[in-house]
C-alpha cells in the first residue's frame, strides 16, 4: 500500500501540476485575446458611440466613449446629406454581380490552370499572377479610354462586366490552390461514369470546393462594397454613385468634416458586411486554411 | 380647288421661310443659347450645395441649354481629371483653383477675347478675388467665384485662466510668440499649446517677418532671404519650447479637435471651417476672433485661397461654356449664393449680401474675412509649384520635426527649391 502510495504520488503531483499549468496557460490566452479583441473592436466601439454624439461632443478631452447626450440625429441628417438610398442600390447592385462574376469567372480558369496542361501552362500562370504586380493606377487611363470608346463612361458596367473575365489573380490562386487539394481520381471516377470536363468542373469539383468559393465571394463583397477608385474614374452622375463616393462628401475642400454623420452613415453601410462576415466566417477560415496561403 | 393648292403652297413656303430664319438666328446667336455643356467640380457640405445651386440659376437663365454636372469628392479629383483629359472627353466647365496644378498648363483655354467681347470689367470683382488667373503672360486661365482669408481663433476661457489679455489688430508675430507661450500650459498628454499646428500653417511660414518664399516672377526663391529665415526661425523656437505640437502630438488629434477639446489655445480659423468649428464649440467656451499677427511693416499676415472656374481647351461648345463661366462669375444672384460659403467674386455681393451675414451660432461678421482680403496673399504653394511645394514640405517637416535647425533646413533644400523653381520656366 504503502509503496503504491510512493508510486502514485509523483504521478498526481504530475498531473495536478499540469492541470495548473494548463489553467494557467488557458487564462493568459484568454487575457490576450480579450486585450487584442478589445484593441481590434475599439475603432469600431467609437464609430458607434461618435455616431450617437452631439457635435459638441465628439471632440470631448477626455475622450468619452458613452455620450453624454444620446441622439440619433446623425442617422437621419446623415442619410438625407446626400441621396445615400440611391448610393445603397447602386452598390448593392454593382456589389451582387460582381461578385458573381468574380466567383464563377475565377473558378472557371483556376479549374483551367489547376487539371489542364499544355506547353504554356506555366508561362500564363506566371503571366495572369504577374498582373497582381501592376499597380491600378498604371492601368487607370488606358482602361479609362477603353471605356470611353465603347461608350460604357457614366454607367456601372465598367464596375462590373470585367468581374466576369477572370475574376482577379488572387482569386484564380486561390481557388487553384484549392482544386489542387481534390484528388485527381475523383476526376478520372467521374470521366469513367462518362461525365465530360465540364460536368466534372460543375457536378464534382465545385461542390468540393464551396469553402473556397465563399472564401472569394466574401473577399469579392468586402472589396467591391468598399472600392474607391474604380466607380470615382468611370462613374459621373450623382445618381450613379455608390457608397464609397458618397461617404467623401462629407468632407469639404480644405479637409474639414462632419465626423459624427459620417460614421452613423457608415455604420449603417458596414452592418451588410458585418452580417456576411459573420455567416461566411467558418467557411472564409476553411478557405483560406484549406487553399495553403495561412501564414 | 386651284386656289386651295395655290393657298397649300403658300403655306409651305411660308413655313420654310420661317424655319429656315429661325435657323439662321440661331447661328448668329452663336448656338449661344441652346445645346449641352459638362460642368465638372469638387467639394463637399454647404460648399457643394452652393455650387449646385448656381448651377440651377444658370439653368433657369437658360433653358434650353442641357447641363450636364459632374460633381466630386474634395480630394479626388485629380487622378479622374487626368484620366478624362488624356482621353479628350474632360468636362467643357473645369472648377479651378490658382493653387491646382491645371494652371499653366496646356489644357486651358485663353478667356481674354471672351472678356472683350462682353466687355467685363474686372474692376466688378472683389479685390484679389481674380489674383492668379491672369498668367505673367496675359492668358487669363479661369473668373473667380470665391475667396476666402484666415482669422486668428483664440480660447477667451484659456487666456483668462492665464492672465492674458486677448490680442488686438495690431499684434505682431513678436507678440504673438509671446502671448502663444504665455498661454500653454501642463506636459505630456495634459499639455495646453499656445496655437494648433494647423494645415496652412506651412503656408503662413515664410511671411511672418516680411519674407516670403520667391519673388513675384517665381525666378530666384527668397527661402535663404534672412526676412524669411527668421520666420522659420520662429517656428522651430514654438515647436522647441512646445508652443507649438510637434508632429506626433499633431496626429494624435485632428487639428480642428484640439481646438475644439481646448488642448490649443488659438486656432487659425479659415472662413471655410468657421461655421462647422463654431457649431462643434457650441456652449463649451468662449472664444473670439482676431486678424492675424502684422509683420514688421504692418502687414497683417494673410494667406488667400480662391475657387473659380476654368474652360477646357477642347470644349466643343466653348461659346456655352463661356456663359456659364461668365454667369457664375458676375451674376448676383449666383453670388449671392456662393456668398454663404466664401467671399463672393462679384463686389456688389460681397459688399452687401456676404457682409450682412454673420457665421451662424457666432458673433463673428464675416465682414471680419473681408478685412483680412486687404493684406492677403494668394495660397503661394501648390499649381505649377508643386515640385517646389514637395521640397518646401520636406523643408519644413525638418524643422518641425527637430531633425534640423531652421538654418541647416534652409541651407539643405533653398537650392533644391531654386532648381524646381527654374524648372517650371524651362517648361
Amino acid at each position: 500500500m504503502q509503496g503504491q502510495v510512493n508510486i502514485q504520488n509523483p504521478t498526481i503531483k504530475y498531473k495536478a501540476k499540469k492541470g495548473k499549468m494548463e489553467i494557467a496557460t488557458r487564462i493568459i490566452n484568454y487575457v490576450l485575446l480579450v486585450v487584442l479583441a478589445a484593441v481590434f473592436a475599439f475603432p469600431f466601439l467609437w464609430m458607434v458611440a461618435t455616431a450617437l454624439k452631439l457635435p459638441t461632443e465628439v471632440y470631448t478631452i477626455p475622450p468619452k466613449l458613452i455620450p453624454k447626450t444620446i441622439t440619433w440625429d446623425n442617422f437621419i441628417e446623415g442619410w438625407q446629406y446626400a441621396d445615400f438610398t440611391r448610393y445603397t442600390w447602386n452598390t448593392v447592385v454593382v456589389t451582387t454581380l460582381a461578385v458573381l462574376g468574380t466567383v464563377m469567372s475565377a473558378a472557371v480558369v483556376a479549374y483551367g490552370f489547376a487539371r489542364f496542361r499544355s506547353r504554356y501552362s506555366g508561362l500564363l500562370f506566371a503571366i495572369v499572377l504577374g498582373t497582381m504586380m501592376l499597380p491600378n493606377q498604371v492601368l487607370l487611363i488606358p482602361t479609362y479610354i477603353l471605356f470611353s470608346k465603347i461608350g460604357w463612361l457614366d454607367t456601372l458596367a465598367p464596375l462590373i462586366v470585367p468581374s466576369f473575365f477572370g475574376g482577379g489573380a488572387f482569386n484564380i490562386f486561390l481557388l487553384r490552390q484549392f482544386f489542387k487539394t481534390i484528388p485527381k481520381e475523383l476526376d478520372e471516377a467521374a470521366l469513367i461514369d462518362g461525365a465530360n470536363t465540364f460536368q466534372i468542373f460543375y457536378k464534382i469539383l465545385v461542390p468540393a470546393i464551396a469553402p473556397a468559393l465563399i472564401t472569394v465571394a466574401v473577399l469579392s463583397v468586402a472589396f467591391h462594397w468598399n472600392d474607391f477608385m474604380s466607380p470615382l474614374i468611370y462613374l459621373n452622375s450623382d445618381e450613379n454613385f455608390t457608397l464609397a463616393i458618397g461617404l467623401q462628401f462629407f468632407q469639404n475642400s480644405y479637409g474639414s468634416s462632419q465626423v459624427q454623420m459620417l460614421m452613423a452613415v457608415s455604420l449603417i453601410t458596414v452592418i451588410p458586411l458585418l452580417i456576411l462576415f459573420f455567416i461566411g466566417q467558418k467557411y472564409f477560415v476553411q478557405g483560406i486554411t484549406m487553399s495553403g496561403l495561412k501564414g | 380647288m386651284k386656289k386651295l393648292v395655290t393657298l397649300l403652297f403658300a403655306s409651305l413656303c411660308l413655313f420654310l421661310i420661317t424655319a429656315c430664319s429661325s435657323e439662321s438666328s440661331n447661328k448668329e446667336d452663336g448656338g449661344k443659347n441652346s445645346g449641352e455643356i459638362t460642368i465638372m467640380g469638387w467639394g463637399g457640405g454647404e460648399e457643394l450645395q452652393a455650387r449646385k445651386d448656381a448651377t440651377k440659376v444658370f439653368k433657369k437663365m437658360y433653358p434650353d441649354v442641357k447641363v450636364k454636372e459632374i460633381w466630386l469628392p474634395a480630394d479626388s479629383v485629380d487622378q479622374k481629371l487626368d484620366a478624362a483629359l488624356a482621353a479628350g472627353n474632360a468636362a467643357d466647365v473645369i472648377m479651378m483653383s490658382p493653387d491646382w496644378k491645371g494652371l499653366r498648363s496646356k489644357w486651358l483655354e485663353d478667356l481674354t477675347p471672351y472678356l472683350e467681347k462682353d466687355k467685363i470689367d474686372v474692376a466688378d470683382f472683389t479685390p484679389g478675388a481674380d489674383d492668379g488667373y491672369v498668367t505673367p503672360d496675359g492668358n487669363r486661365e479661369g473668373m473667380p467665384t470665391t475667396q476666402s482669408t484666415f482669422l486668428m481663433a483664440y480660447n477667451k476661457s484659456i487666456f483668462d485662466k492665464a492672465g492674458v489679455p486677448y490680442p488686438t489688430e495690431d499684434w505682431t508675430w513678436d507678440d504673438f510668440a509671446d502671448i502663444a507661450e504665455k498661454v500653454s500650459s501642463g506636459s505630456g498628454g495634459d499639455r495646453t499649446y499656445g496655437m494648433v499646428s494647423h494645415w496652412v500653417q506651412n503656408r503662413f511660414a515664410t511671411y511672418y517677418y516680411g519674407g516670403g518664399p520667391y519673388n513675384s516672377d517665381w525666378t530666384k526663391q527668397t527661402i535663404d532671404d534672412p526676412k524669411t529665415i527668421k520666420s522659420l526661425e520662429l517656428i522651430e523656437k514654438l515647436v522647441s519650447k512646445k508652443v507649438l505640437p510637434d508632429d506626433a502630438a499633431s496626429n494624435s488629434i485632428p487639428t480642428d479637435a484640439m481646438f475644439v477639446s481646448q488642448k490649443a489655445a488659438m486656432y487659425p480659423l479659415g472662413l471655410f471651417e468657421a461655421g462647422d468649428i463654431a457649431k462643434k464649440v457650441g456652449k463649451n467656451f468662449e472664444w473670439g476672433v482676431v486678424l492675424p499677427p502684422k509683420d514688421p511693416n504692418g502687414k497683417s499676415v494673410n494667406i488667400k485661397f480662391q475657387t473659380g472656374f476654368a474652360m477646357n481647351k477642347d470644349s466643343k461648345n466653348k461659346e456655352l461654356a463661356w456663359e456659364y463661366i461668365k454667369t457664375i462669375s458676375m451674376d448676383k444672384e449666383v453670388n449671392d449664393i456662393y456668398a454663404k460659403v466664401g467671399i463672393p467674386a462679384l463686389k456688389e455681393s460681397a459688399e452687401t449680401t456676404f457682409a450682412e451675414m454673420k457665421i451662424p451660432n457666432t458673433d463673428i461678421k464675416q465682414t471680419d474675412y473681408m478685412s483680412g482680403l486687404e493684406d492677403a496673399v494668394q495660397a503661394p504653394w501648390g499649381g505649377a509649384l508643386n515640385k517646389a511645394t514637395d521640397v518646401f514640405e520636406q523643408l519644413m517637416e525638418e524643422i518641425t520635426t527637430e531633425k534640423s535647425s531652421a538654418k541647416e533646413a534652409v541651407e539643405k533644400y533653398a537650392p533644391k527649391i531654386q532648381k524646381a523653381l527654374d524648372e517650371v520656366h524651362q517648361k
